[in-house]
């Protein structure tokens, strides 16, 4: 997924040098491992600084400046005045909706202070929403106390935090006052970068999660970002010693760090929340620290905490733990959102067969060329063609990472040479980035999937217990599901159930649920035995 | 002897009735008095809530969803004058007039033309140890107290 880091102003650009910088650094390091992993992070990733200000971009390479209202401003800067701001991305509106057209996620940058990212902020996060993106406005909210602003500043920033509220987009707020400690003073420039550190940290883990849909359900996402209400981003450290397994103390100190960040605006129960961790820990270490993060969430409010967990392994030290909080304000309708499937790349299947003939013949490339695609494929003998995949598993593995052949045969209707195993979909509809793959795959193959997960699982028709009320899981829809699985208490033999439902809800539609067959469980280890089948829907 | 006791009589009618009327008037003054007093002070009161109201509604923003300042009314609707005293709240350091004077004249500025359509208008602002003095004349009781 490509990811936009685009800061607005002065401010904004201050906070992007050290996320830009920290993110050099990771695909650095990430580089000496696994090179190939480290070009696509850094393809996926670009940065721009957004300013009308051409002299506070001087140290930025010329590729990363957009300069705007060139006209309006003359380059000089809005005069710190937030209306001249607005006409000057005006003027330049096609160029920066050009921009944000080739990414799917926006992460904005600004600060309220005086004039360009005061402006531009809102606006920029409108045009991110009207495209369907992911936008992830960061906005930073002066202090007047401590004199970086006049009070009217400060008044014109709360007015953008107000817009933000009321066009129900969420965003990152940050207090500038909350730098300030009367008991240990420092510099301004030491306390900005105090306060930036935390944030260039927290972005740095989303990043790692964002760029690649397999890590994240993209679902999940548009509910994360559904509303209005505000965010916080959290990172907690968490370097283990040799043997690499984090103390008990360490999972707290990070937990700690990553919940308790006083530098944002943030003052209802957390609601939905991506948390990525970060570490090459057993998951002894990783059930520890959801296990601490829920106890800080849950003692403000236990039913409204709905963690959505993801696991980076790959990114580079410093290790620990990333999360996103929303403030729940109420349920609201998933985010709209182009993810941009269709953009993939149609299989090019003369290309494949042409690099195949190339292999196995060196026979010039004009005459192939000149052979019609059948004509080629007729030549090729059947048993000759190379099995592939030996299984589903390994199928869908190359689908995830792009593989040309793999996404040939997921575009295609034909039945495939190896047998599609219902508890193998199984075991993989409880993995986050099968979801991501199963979308890429053809209406055939997505109803042979489905058909392998009915035929395998005859689904015990447990009763639910909703408040006083007792239910059969079949009574259930699609919906009824998803409250039961994000606001009750499931025993253990009922929530893999639920969440297989869910999932295969949310994949294939809620018509899809109706098709399972319900059986009467037995007795109470029934749930226990389907409950070991659907082990990878345990959380 | 008839005529003399009629004349007594008759003054000492009149006297009563003078004192009657002089007392009937005088309640009637202060009845006024009062009435207008309290209407004036009524008025005052709504006047200072909605401004302390205004005021610090910025300032009662998320996280600090708690009383950012503190707040005194001092009224004499005789005179028509009223102050209203502010003060941070534990924590904070807003307002003072060392200095925020001008965020403070601003606000008061923006406070009245939020508050459009009262009949006050700010004589000064001052200081009265911790607290920043906002003194405001009725402007029906202006003439008067002139």
């Amino acid at each position: 997924m490509n990811i936009l880091l685009l800061s607005t102003g002065g401010g904004g650009g201050n906070i992007l040098r050290s996320v830009k910088t920290l993110f050099h650094r990771d695909v650095a390091i990430t580089g000496k491992t696994d090179e190939d992993y480290a070009k696509r992070l850094k393809a996926a990733v670009t940065t721009r600084f957004l300013d009308t200000n051409e002299f506070s971009l001087a140290d930025i390479p010329t590729d990363e400046r957009v300069i705007i209202g060139t006209r309006t401003t003359h380059g000089l800067g809005a005069r710190h005045n937030p209306e001249v701001a607005r006409e000057a991305l005006e003027e330049s509106r096609s160029e920066v909706a050009a921009l944000m057209a080739q990414h799917l996620v926006i992460v904005l940058i600004g600060t309220g202070g005086k004039g360009t990212g005061a402006g531009t902020l809102f606006p920029l996060a409108q045009m991110a929403r009207q495209q369907k993106k992911l936008v992830v406005p960061i906005f930073v909210r002066p202090s007047f106390e401590r004199h970086e602003v006049d009070k009217r500043r400060y008044d014109h920033a709360l007015k953008v935090a107000g817009q933000f509220e009321s066009a129900g987009i969420r965003f990152v707020e940050i207090l500038n006052d909350r730098g300030y400690d009367d008991s240990a003073p420092k510099p301004q420039g030491a306390v900005w970068e105090a306060m930036n550190r935390p944030i260039a940290r927290g972005l740095r883990g989303l990043i790692h999660v964002l760029w690649d849909l397999s890590q994240v359900d993209p679902s999940d996402l548009s509910a994360l970002f559904a509303g209005n209400g505000r965010l916080r981003i959290g990172f907690g450290e968490m370097t283990p010693h040799n043997p690499a397994e984090p103390t008990s103390e360490q999972v707290e100190e990070a937990v700690r760090q990553c919940w308790h960040n006083p530098y944002y605006a943030f003052s209802k129960p957390a609601g939905t929340s991506l948390v990525c961790i970060q570490g090459d820990w057993s998951n002894i270490a990783d059930a520890k620290i959801k296990s601490r993060l829920a106890a800080w969430a849950m003692s403000e409010n236990d039913n409204l905490y709905n963690p959505l967990y993801t696991r980076t392994d790959r990114s580079p030290h410093p290790w620990g733990v990333t999360a996103l909080f929303s403030e729940y304000t109420g349920v609201h309708p998933p985010l709209s959102i182009d993810w941009g499937f269709e953009r993939i790349p149609p299989p090019d299947l003369r290309q494949d067969v042409e690099i195949i003939e190339r292999v196995e013949e060196p026979a010039p490339t004009s005459s192939l060329e000149s052979v019609p695609i059948g004509a080629l494929q007729d030549t090729c003998p059947e048993e000759e063609a190379p099995l592939a995949f030996s299984s589903f598993r390994e199928f869908a593995l190359a689908v995830n990472r792009s593989d040309p052949a793999a996404l040939t045969l997921a575009g295609d209707a034909a039945a495939p040479r190896f047998s599609v195993d219902g508890s193998d979909v199984m075991k993989l509809l409880g993995t986050m980035w099968f979801r991501s793959v199963v979308q890429q795959l053809s209406r055939e193959w997505r109803e042979r999937i489905l058909e392998a997960v009915l035929t395998n699982a005859a689904i015990p028709n447990h009763l639910v217990k909703i408040g006083k009320q007792s239910i059969h899981l079949n009574e259930l829809n699609y919906d009824q599901l998803r409250t039961v699985r994000a606001q009750f208490h499931l025993p253990g033999a009922v929530r893999p159930l639920v969440e297989l439902l869910v999932t295969v809800g949310r994949l294939w539609g809620p018509a899809a649920i109706e098709r399972f067959s319900f059986a009467e469980p037995h007795d109470e280890n029934e749930g226990m035995k389907s409950g070991g089948m659907l082990h990878a829907f345990r959380s | 002897m008839q005529p003399h006791v009629d004349s007594v009589v008759l003054s000492l009618a009149f006297v009563c009735a003078s004192v009657l009327l002089i007392v009937w008037l005088a309640c009637r003054a202060i009845d006024e008095y009062f009435l207008l007093r309290d209407a004036t002070l009524e008025e005052m009161r709504r006047f200072a809530e909605a401004f302390i109201r205004e005021f610090e509604r910025p300032l009662r923003q998320p996280p600090f969803l708690d009383a950012p300042i503190r707040t005194c009314i001092r009224a004499r609707p005789g005179r028509g004058r009223l102050k209203v005293l502010l003060a941070p709240h534990r924590g904070r350091r807003y307002p003072n007039l060392s200095d925020h004077r001008t965020n403070v004249m601003y606000d008061v500025t923006r406070v009245l033309t939020a508050l459009n359509g009262q009949p006050f208008t700010c004589r000064a602002i001052s200081t009265s140890g911790e607290w920043v003095v906002i003194a405001f004349q009725h402007q029906c009781q202006a003439g008067r107290t002139s």
